[in-house]
């Protein structure tokens, strides 16, 4: 009974220090992001702030905050959709495929994910050069469609693979052809994994840095994370509007998982077999 | 509604064989039920049929014209699924009405047939549940309706029933009777259950191993089955068998077993010493000991099904099951005689039927 107790207490321990561990830095920049400009330089620390607004007015209107937010949810939703459509096509494929040739270009595909981000950069740039197509945003959307579709194929294939052979049977011998049955029974019954997939592929290209800040050269195209890195001036770090910036940055993110996060874990197949 | 021909179909999936030359005639409007063992390849060829698998050699014919070459679509078959295969983000009323939409068919003409469908299988008032929401008779019904609702050429009924518990399935084999009569369609059903195959089917194909080994009307896959396994796979308690051999006597043909004689004088002088298998079925035998050759026995055991009592006895170490009407006073260890009637005796040689009657002495059916 006590040793029950006692390892109930010490599991909540780690578990509240691995959130603490977590969230510290987070939290504190929160709570900068409401510190007026000499809270935040105060030695000793000011812990609680007196919630100015002031970072995030300064934010929004000197730094243009929006327009980078506007940058990159077109860059972080055109590369969701367009890595959702090729993967959900490529993740049906190999889901249908026999185990084994499936399984090789499956690794095939890992290995595609393997190579660090540095080694790809240079071909990347010379290829977008070539193209024109720096500055743009497709320029950007390209090489994340490349770097978030591995994943995606992978949580899809795996996806499908669960849903039963039979519903498909079902949709062919009532009239559909294969990309109908995909589209109409396969697709609605696989939600929760498009969701998963979907926000994985939002969240990398939401806060991807090193290739925007590589080939977005020209502020007009640039995305959050490289414009607030740009805050910073030649001899001042305006702290404060980092803070805020990031925190604007981040809302996005949180809202979009709060909100599907009853749809992934929703038991969509429930009913289909005898059960 | 068409007629459905499968002319030499072979399937295998690497060393498995699914089906093995299988021919095959439904004829319009006919009920046919594939009867074989779990595992057998009969739901495999039900997806040949449906142009869901590709079979490796052999045709399927509807109407007399191959469709090898068309879609599922294009073949415009219904079937029904074992697992139901409901598709769950829709409700019952899209489901239903599935087929009717990929077909392009006007939306009132959908609403009228779905409503008349739901109102014949009794589901009008669960149009508007998703399957989750349904027992599983229910979706059962779902299933059947989604196949009603249309009116293909062929019904493919992959197990409809082996999900339903005893009572229900034998309400629901009924009315699927009644259906068939109402859509004069052409029925190809699939079961392991030979009591549904033998109440259900115009005709019955008897299938094991991916080969078909008897194709006939239920009384004569009953009472002359082509080889051993159909003897002993259909029937319930299963025929008994008994390995021996033919001889000569002065009264004619005798069998004769290990354990016991048998008197055969209507088979033919020229199958004398024939290694035979004979076999007859629990209930063609006569209680007492007065018909010619008599065969003595011990009761083992006694098994009460209510409607009447299997007898499990044996004559040495030749086992056999017998059935007794229900207030039959026996018990286990009684001795018992009975003799079986010459015509209802079933002679195997090499597994497969000898045919007895006059002026085919000895071909092999």
């Amino acid at each position: 009974m006590i040793s029950g107790f006692f390892k109930k207490g010490l599991f909540l321990t780690g578990v509240m220090l691995a959130i603490g561990f977590s969230l510290s830095p987070f939290l504190f920049f929160v709570l900068s992001a409401f510190k007026t400009e000499n809270q935040i330089t105060a030695i000793p620390p000011v812990w609680l702030p007196d919630f100015s607004i002031a970072a995030f007015e300064s934010a929004v209107l000197k730094h243009h905050l929006l327009h980078y937010l506007l940058n990159s949810l077109i860059v972080a939703g055109s590369t969701t959709i367009v890595t959702l459509s090729l993967g959900a096509l490529a993740g049906y494929a190999l889901a249908r495929l026999p185990r084994r040739p499936a399984r090789l270009i499956l690794m095939g595909i890992l290995a595609c994910a393997m190579f660090p981000q540095i080694t790809i950069a240079g071909p990347i740039w010379r290829f977008l050069r070539a193209a024109g197509w720096l500055n743009q945003y497709h320029g950007l959307i390209l090489p994340y469609v490349a770097l978030t579709l591995p994943l995606t194929i992978w949580i899809l294939a795996l996806f499908f693979r669960e849903i039963p052979e039979e519903l498909e049977r079902a949709a062919l011998v009532d009239g559909c052809s294969r990309p109908g049955a995909l589209f109409r029974v396969i697709l609605p019954l696989s939600a929760p994994g498009l969701f998963t997939a979907g926000i994985l592929a939002f969240i990398y290209s939401w806060n991807e840095f090193f290739l925007a800040l590589l080939i977005m050269t020209d502020p007009a195209r640039q995305t959050m994370p490289v414009g607030i890195a740009l805050f910073q001036g030649e001899h001042s770090i305006p702290w404060g509007e980092i803070a805020a910036a990031s925190l604007i940055t981040t809302l996005p993110l949180i809202i979009l998982v709060l909100f599907f996060q009853r749809r992934i874990v929703d038991g969509l197949s429930a009913g289909a077999m005898k059960g | 509604m068409s007629s459905l021909k499968l002319s030499g179909i072979s399937k295998c999936f690497g060393d498995v064989v699914a089906a093995s030359n299988v021919d095959l005639l439904v004829n319009n409007g006919e009920f046919c039920v594939l009867l074989g063992p779990s595992g057998c390849g009969k739901s495999t060829l039900l997806q040949i049929i449906a142009g869901l698998v590709p079979q490796d050699r052999g045709s399927v014919l509807m109407d007399g014209r191959s469709v090898d070459e068309k879609s599922p679509r294009e073949r415009d078959v219904a079937m029904v699924f074992q697992s139901y295969a409901l598709y769950p983000h829709m409700t019952v009323t899209e489901n239903l009405g599935f087929a009717l939409r990929m077909r392009g068919m006007r939306k009132d003409v959908i609403k009228e047939r779905v409503k008349q469908t739901a109102r014949i299988l009794g589901i009008e008032s669960l149009l508007n549940r998703k399957p989750k929401q349904l027992s599983g008779g229910q979706r059962q019904r779902v299933a059947m309706g989604r196949a009603l609702v249309r009116q293909p050429n062929i019904f493919l009924l992959d197990e409809p029933l082996s999900n339903l518990d005893a009572q229900l399935r034998a309400r629901v084999r009924m009315e699927l009777k009644k259906r068939h009569g109402e859509t004069g369609g052409t029925f190809l059903h699939v079961t392991h259950d030979q009591v549904e195959a033998m109440s259900l089917g115009d005709q019955v194909a008897v299938m094991k191993e991916g080969r078909i080994h008897q194709t006939g009307p239920p009384e004569e896959i009953y009472d002359r089955p082509a080889d051993t396994f159909v003897a002993t796979f259909v029937g319930s308690p299963v025929m008994n068998l008994f390995k021996g051999a033919l001889t000569d006597s002065t009264e004619g043909m005798v069998f004769r077993c290990r354990d016991f004689l048998m008197a055969m004088p209507h088979l033919p002088k020229e199958w004398k010493n024939r290694e035979v298998e004979i076999g007859f079925r629990p209930e063609d035998v006569e209680k007492g000991t007065s018909a010619g050759s008599t065969i003595h026995a011990e009761v083992e055991m006694v098994s009460n099904v209510g409607s009447e009592k299997h007898i499990l006895a044996h004559v040495g170490n030749s086992n056999m099951i017998l059935r007794y009407e229900k207030d039959a006073l026996i018990q286990a260890g009684d001795n018992i005689g009975f003799s079986v009637r010459p015509s209802r005796l079933h002679v195997f040689c090499q597994g497969r039927r000898m045919e007895d009657r006059p002026g085919e002495n000895g071909v092999f059916q």
